[in-house]
């Protein structure tokens, strides 16, 4: 049985459904999130502009949905991060390791043509374990 | 449980029968599989515009292509011994941004109910044909062995 938490809806990139997505689902000891970016959990758009604010806004939902589920920080084992600009590494991993402080975890960095909106500047993926 | 392997096929012979691409962008003779069962993980190749016989529909349309992939994606789960309700995560590839406009409503149709993660972005593709790709993380309910 997989669980699902924090739906969000389509309506963000063009869709209709209002509770299309889930920012979490867990399926036995494995955690899926969904990408991270300067949206909050609760869909307000942070950082316009700003890759580093966009990027602790990110990693601040990260840690929020894992301390929601009573999950450390430890749970997280890798991140694909990716920027629409090589220039905005240095502030977007900047945030990342002030809010990720505690840990360590395999990361993969890659730079892409876009994100599904313009503002958003930055975007990270990450996958997580429940240590047992 | 062993691995098993659905739907394996030589991507190099298809798409060169096909006049896909120039030579330089063409994989050579690749035993690759559609679909692998692992334990109770369902695991997918990137699917696209092509069916399961190497065959690109609808070249210059994105959206038929999303509907395409789609349906493609949902046989080879089922195939796997999965289910729809199995995904937890779902990462969309597109060529252009402004395919997020005209293929989303119908990501969003069809996933209506399941509720996955979601992760997009806008990238070049293997072909220049090829205008978007879908990955799934599929992890099945039961163990083959149970059903």
């Amino acid at each position: 049985m997989i669980e699902k938490f924090n739906s969000f809806g389509a309506d963000r990139f063009g869709g209709k459904t209002k509770d299309a997505f889930s920012s979490l689902t867990i399926a036995g000891d494995k955690l899926y999130l969904s990408a991270m970016n300067g949206f909050d959990l609760e869909g307000t758009f942070h950082g316009e502009g700003d890759p580093g604010v966009q990027a602790d806004q990110a990693c601040k939902n990260i840690l929020k949905l894992l301390e929601e589920n009573r999950l450390p920080i430890t749970s997280l084992c890798r991140m694909r991060v990716y920027v629409v600009n090589r220039e905005y590494r240095a502030a977007v991993y900047g945030a990342i390791a002030e809010n990720f402080s505690g840990t360590s975890v395999c990361s993969t960095g890659l730079t892409v043509n876009a994100l599904p909106l313009s503002k958003m500047l930055m975007q990270i993926d990450v996958e997580a374990h429940i240590e047992k | 449980m062993k691995t098993k392997h659905y739907r394996e096929y030589l991507a190099g012979n298809w798409w060169k029968q096909k006049n896909l691409g120039n030579d330089h962008t063409l994989i050579q003779n690749n035993h690759l599989c559609m679909a692998l069962r692992s334990n109770n993980n369902i695991i997918l190749r990137g699917q696209t515009g092509f069916d399961f016989e190497g065959v690109m529909h609808d070249v210059g349309d994105e959206a038929a292509q999303t509907k395409m992939a789609c349906k493609c994606l949902k046989q080879l789960i089922e195939e796997a011994g999965g289910t729809m309700e199995d995904i937890t995560k779902i990462t969309l590839y597109f060529s252009e941004r402004d395919f997020v406009d005209t293929c989303m409503p119908i990501v969003d149709e069809f996933f209506k109910g399941i509720k996955p993660c979601f992760s997009l972005m806008i990238t070049k593709l293997a072909l220049p044909d090829v205008w978007m790709e879908i990955d799934a993380d599929v992890v099945a309910d039961t163990m083959e062995e149970d059903q």
